[in-house]
């Protein structure tokens, strides 16, 4: 199988007080990932409207990663909550209408947990490569080309 | 029969100053067709009507009187007394501003159904009654005749009212929630979802008619028209319209009182009211919660549990 | 003006030879299913085809200091379009008039209107929402340089100025005396059918001095001001232009509603229009009013009854006006 040179562009939207510190601490401790993600850092991952996963995948993300703090820990006590059930609507809703569902993914990743986020990264990366660059949902007259 | 009880009870409210203005529905030039109409004056209540026709969800209109002072009746179904329960829970009005005249509703006829099952008929010609639709007395599925949100109708008789004019109606038979409304997406291949939708967004011309008729979409801004920053381009491109749509959809998620307005409005016929009643549909079984039933209960992304689904995050 | 009749067989022969360059408004699909075949692209709007919802007008990018500009070749347009007589008076009598300014050179409006050629079928079953009449239409309107066909018993009859651009007339057949009698009576059974009169002389002027009348907030009220009727209307013409991209990109031309609340909404922040009253009346006075005192009397309304079929709340331009006519004739 020859290997394509296309490589996925991510964007991943990180919470400041744990995904973000999370990622921050993989790269300070020199903890190889790929370098697919473009990281937009965001208070909480319960301000996250769908609406940016959707302009990010407009834009011509190929896939987009949204994480934050683990149930329990997040510095908002309840932020992650209602996130946890916007992205369960957010995902059967993608399902449904045939949106390729493995281009979105989530996470939780702590500040210390830098290794789990490289292997994230890792896992999102693989998912988003074998669907191929995005078609559906970018916009049609591409200004990037 | 309905229509006296009505006209009487619309004069008696503004004689006794009860209200200012009522929203109603009146008849236009055509048959089988009605309007919203507002009544000031005890002389102007004749021209209130009640019949499968009235489609609009009035409640809509209630956003001009959020900040005056008015005492405003309001025609209610069923669903439209959902759609005021939101409203009310979400600080858009007071209850002792409304007087609520509540319609037990058979469903809504279709005109375009209408027209191609029954060509050539008027209105005398259809009745309805508690064990259903009769079209020149023989019953009728009523699948021919009713809008399609109608068909999986779930509350017909309105949830909060201060009069209801007609009995109250049960769910009778003929008429079962059908909970296969949407089993013929849900059986299709993601590929074939996807083609069956975007062809509905190619045919979106981005009129923000299903957004204006809803009564829960009042912000005074909506993203769709921000243009610091720009979300979707004001062109109406097939990308573009499926992410107004989406996403619009998860603003509606357990707002939405699945009155079927959006579809009715549709100049291009897109069966949009699909989006937001399979995001209920979701949350009715994940979350156990329906907007505007139940005045007591936490909206469903205003609250959280313990053991919410979340296999999906890694 | 040659005219003559062709049989039913050989109109759809012609159709289907030219099916892939042909398209057909949804009128004429409704009222002449029998016309249309397979590949025959049908068409909500009859501007789609001259004034098309989205239209790339250029490609910019900077570059060497300075914004460079390409120019985009309009892409084609059909050959044919085939639509009723309301539809194709939109294109003549309005949209052109806008449209083919000098001033509006560099939009693709005028090369693709070049190619386009009209086939105009006569109205024999008006709707009950069209009011063609009131604004100056009747259903058996043509324009010289079309194709006018009208069915004829089970045959069609034509007529047009400009043979040599439809192949159509080839097979055409001369029609007797009693034939062109009968297509006499026919032609004033159609126009018996719809409304008899138009509007009189001076209700251009005279809903302009009833501006500032009460009775427009009573009108508007129920208006949802979504921008349904403007999008399905055949002669609304308002567009806005934007921006996609930023050091390398390209502009937009887009169908714009002087229903949206933000369309006439100033940098400053000031909107003339504020409120639904402001809108509604302006889209009746622009139609009824503006546009023809500018331009002789021409109305910018055809009566083809679009917008009163589709809107959500049932809001009808045509009660409106008479409403509004009305109270002219009261003052005066």
């Amino acid at each position: 199988m020859i290997e394509s040179s296309w490589e996925p562009k991510i964007v991943a939207f990180l919470c400041h007080w744990c995904s973000y510190a999370g990622a921050d601490l993989a790269g300070v401790s020199r903890m190889q990932y790929p370098p697919n993600i473009r990281v937009i850092r965001v208070p909480c991952s319960g301000a996250i409207n769908p609406l940016y996963i959707f302009k990010a995948l407009r834009e011509g993300a190929d896939g987009v990663l949204v994480s934050g703090c683990h149930p329990g820990d997040c510095h908002y006590i309840s932020g992650n909550y209602y996130a946890r059930r916007k992205f369960f609507i957010l995902k059967e809703l993608l399902v449904w209408t045939g949106i390729e569902a493995d281009r979105i993914h989530f996470s939780w990743v702590s500040a210390s947990e830098g290794q789990k986020f490289s292997e994230v990264v890792t896992e999102v990366v693989n998912a988003v490569k074998p669907l191929g660059p995005s078609r559906k949902l970018v916009k049609e007259f591409s200004t990037n080309v | 029969m309905f229509e006296n009880i009505l006209i009487n009870l619309a004069k008696k409210l503004l004689r006794e100053k009860r209200v200012d203005l009522i929203i109603g529905y009146g008849s236009t030039q055509f048959s089988f067709q009605t309007e919203p109409i507002i009544i000031k004056q005890e002389e102007q209540s004749e021209a209130l009507v009640w019949n499968p026709f009235c489609g609009n969800n009035l409640a809509r209109y209630l956003k001009y009187y959020k900040n005056t002072q008015h005492k405003i009746a309001l025609m209610v179904k069923g669903c439209d007394s959902r759609a005021v329960q939101v409203l009310l829970k979400e600080d858009q009005i007071k209850r002792d501003r409304l007087y609520l005249i509540g319609l037990s509703c058979p469903g809504l006829v279709n005109r375009e159904k209408l027209q191609k099952q029954f060509p050539q008929t008027s209105p005398e010609d259809f009745q309805w009654k508690e064990a259903g639709w009769f079209y020149r007395g023989e019953q009728i599925d009523p699948a021919l005749l009713l809008e399609d949100t109608c068909l999986r109708c779930r509350y017909p008789n309105p949830l909060e009212y201060d009069q209801l004019i007609g009995e109250p109606r049960t769910m009778s038979p003929y008429q079962i929630y059908r909970k296969d409304y949407l089993d013929p997406i849900d059986n299709l291949s993601p590929e074939e979802r996807w083609d069956r939708w975007s062809k509905e967004m190619t045919k979106c011309i981005r009129c923000y008619a299903c957004r204006n008729s809803c009564p829960l979409c009042y912000c005074q801004e909506c993203f769709a028209e921000s243009t610091q920053p720009q979300w979707v381009s004001p062109a109406p491109t097939p990308s573009d319209n499926f992410l107004f749509h989406l996403v619009r959809t998860m603003h509606m998620a357990g707002r939405c009182v699945e009155c079927g307005a959006c579809e009715r409005a549709c100049p291009v016929s897109i069966p949009i009211a699909q989006l937001p009643l399979k995001v209920e549909m979701i949350i009715r079984e994940q979350f156990q919660f329906e907007a505007g039933t139940n005045q007591e209960s936490v909206a469903p992304l205003l609250t959280y549990r313990e053991n919410d689904p979340g296999d999906f995050i890694k | 003006m040659k005219s003559g009749k062709v049989t039913k067989n050989d109109l759809i022969q012609w159709l289907k030879t030219h099916q892939k360059n042909f398209l057909v408004t949804e009128k004429v699909a409704h009222h002449q299913p029998e016309l249309l075949c397979d590949q025959l692209k049908e068409i909500k709007n009859i501007k789609e085809v001259l004034f098309p919802p989205w239209d790339k007008l250029f490609n910019y990018h900077w570059e060497n200091q300075q914004w460079n500009i390409e120019d985009i070749q309009p892409s084609a347009s059909p050959r044919f379009l085939m639509s009723l007589p309301c539809e194709a008076r939109a294109i003549y009598e309005v949209l052109d008039r806008v449209f083919l300014q000098p001033s509006e050179a560099e939009s693709g409006y005028a090369a693709r209107r070049q190619e386009l050629k009209l086939v105009i079928i006569g109205c024999v079953n008006p709707e009950p929402t069209c009011f063609c009449h009131l604004v100056g239409g009747n259903p058996y309107w043509s324009h010289p340089d079309a194709l006018f066909i009208l069915p004829f018993h089970d045959e069609y009859y034509f007529e047009t100025n400009q043979p040599e651009q439809f192949d159509i007339i080839e097979k055409g057949m001369p029609l007797n005396k009693a034939e062109k009698e009968e297509i006499e009576v026919l032609r004033k059974q159609m126009e018996e059918k719809s409304n008899k009169e138009k509007l009189p002389e001076d209700v251009p002027q005279g809903l302009y001095d009833l501006f500032e009348d009460q009775e427009w907030e009573d009108l508007g009220w129920k208006c949802l001001n979504c921008g349904a009727c403007t999008y399905l209307c055949p002669t609304c013409q308002c567009f806005d232009i934007s921006t996609e991209g930023r050091l390398k990109g390209f502009q937009i031309k887009n169908w714009d509603s002087c229903m949206f609340p933000r369309f006439t909404l100033h940098a400053s922040g000031h909107n003339p229009r504020p409120t639904f009253k402001e809108r509604v009346r302006q889209r009746v006075l622009h139609k009824f009013s503006y546009f023809p005192l500018r331009e002789e009397g021409r109305y910018g309304c055809v009566g083809c009854g679009k917008c009163i079929e589709i809107c959500p709340v049932n809001w009808n331009i045509r009660e409106v006006v008479e409403r509004m006519v009305k109270k002219i004739g009261n003052r005066s």
